[in-house]
């Protein structure tokens, strides 16, 4: 149970500058959208202040600000679901090479659990375990959206550079 | 294929340095914000503790812990043996996870005019998963999803007319006009810490709206009187529900929302008084005469 508590300053400046970019990346390839994926980056350190659970490594604490930012981009991405956003040229400003942006224009263009699921996997190195743990699924459910996750980025590229 | 691709082109996206200091700015005002309301609520709590003295709270952080009449009456539900009356959820629950502690039934209904609601069950997370996979549901901006070790209040909402219970504004924004708190007989208290409305979870099918709510860090109060109070607005606080000289709660007359409120049980051998203690030291927590003295210095 967590109770009233205040994260130092200099622990917050010191999280945000270590995590940022990492976090705005997860949200930005799952949102498409730089300004959604700014808020859903805001909300997840503003839930680190004002939950502040007790971490037991670094490792712990990055899990669990993947998760919480995972979650909210989810949430956002649920509630304008009913509203038709195309904005993957967005994403372009962000990105600093330029033979990445195919990439990740495809990689965004995947379904949310897919593309969540192979950043986990492949950009920030997490097992198939982990990635079950931090999502909050199971080892076979990751396993199949890795596996339909690889086939679609796979039919996408294939498409677009061969 | 190598899909070293991803990791290259993925880690090529970077914040820039003004959305940094723009995050770390927006977190250390709330910071600051927070050390004020958390020393100005503890400063207030003891004087009137110790002294009964003058005692400012704002509203909006008291909300209260209630009671409704009625037996309890919970019980186990063997994996074999699906009560019929919960058969409504197994769209959303995993029967065939469930051993005889995963899954209690509590089946109490309030209605009103325009909806029914009925307190299903109380579900342990590791039968949650196929309401979380579910495509349709709504993981709200505080919840952390499912997790295994997580309890779950089940509930389900319907209109009485048949029409969706959910709507979206022209946005298509879902408006989030839907809490609940734990609460516990004779205390009046801010909840804020035990469950939050965040921790609110939604899936609708078929016009039957399902709610999720995470009531895990009630567990250390299992051998208390425990109710949920459910309603269509965000806030749940003092001036919804009232609580009587015997710790009973109900809402209030003039009431214009959903006030449905359900007593439950939780796991007793889950109580954990250390930690209930702690948490109530850890915060105000008014008898019915405090509460009265309270209000009456607001006025």
């Amino acid at each position: 149970m967590q109770y009233t508590s205040v994260r130092p300053a200099d622990d917050i400046e010191q999280t945000v500058n270590k995590y940022s970019d990492m976090i705005f990346r997860i949200c930005l390839v799952i949102l498409k959208n730089s300004a959604d994926a700014q808020d859903a980056v805001q909300e997840t350190f503003i839930k680190y202040i004002q939950k502040a659970p007790a971490f037991e490594s670094e490792e712990h604490k990055k899990a669990w600000l993947i998760k919480v930012a995972t979650n909210k981009s989810r949430d956002m991405l649920r509630r304008r679901s009913r509203q038709i956003v195309s904005e993957t040229k967005d994403l372009n400003l962000y990105i600093k090479s330029s033979e990445s942006e195919p990439v990740i224009e495809i990689l965004a263009s995947l379904p949310e659990k897919f593309k969540t699921a192979l950043m986990l996997y492949y950009v920030e190195d997490y097992k198939v375990s982990e990635i079950a743990e931090i999502t909050g699924k199971s080892e076979s459910v990751i396993k199949k959206r890795l596996q339909k996750g690889r086939k679609l980025f796979e039919e996408k590229y294939r498409k677009e550079f061969m | 294929m190598d899909y070293e691709i991803i990791k290259t082109s993925v880690k090529s996206i970077e914040m820039t340095d003004e959305m940094k200091k723009s995050i770390i700015r927006n977190c250390k005002n709330i910071t600051s914000k927070s050390v004020e309301i958390t020393t100005q609520f503890k400063e207030k709590n003891k004087m009137f503790k110790h002294k009964y003295a003058k005692i400012l709270i704002a509203a909006a952080l008291v909300a209260v812990f209630a009671v409704t009449a009625g037996a309890i009456a919970t019980f186990v539900m063997p994996k074999d043996l699906i009560p019929a009356e919960i058969e409504s959820i197994k769209t959303v629950v995993d029967f065939e996870n469930a051993d005889k502690d995963s899954i209690k039934t509590v089946q109490k209904t309030f209605s009103n005019d325009e909806f029914t609601v009925t307190f299903e069950a109380i579900v342990e997370g590791k039968c949650m998963e196929k309401f979380f996979e579910n495509e349709n549901t709504i993981v709200t901006n505080g919840s952390d999803g499912v997790a295994v070790d997580k309890t779950y209040a089940v509930l389900t909402v319907k209109r009485n007319d048949g029409k969706p219970v959910l709507y979206y504004d022209e946005n298509g924004l879902l408006p989030r006009d839907i809490g609940y708190r734990i609460l516990i007989k004779g205390y009046m208290t801010n909840p804020s810490m035990l469950v939050d409305n965040y921790d609110i979870s939604l899936c609708e099918e078929d016009n039957i709206l399902y709610v999720a709510c995470d009531i895990t860090d009630a567990n250390v109060f299992a051998d208390e009187e425990l109710y949920l109070a459910f309603t269509n607005k965000m806030v749940i606080n003092y001036e919804i529900v009232e609580m009587d000289k015997n710790g009973n709660f109900s809402y209030a007359k003039d009431y214009d929302g959903i006030p449905a409120l359900f007593d439950f049980e939780l796991d007793s051998s889950k109580a954990d008084h250390e930690k209930a203690a702690e948490y109530k030291a850890s915060q105000p927590f008014f008898t019915f005469d405090e509460f009265q003295k309270l209000l009456a210095e607001e006025e």
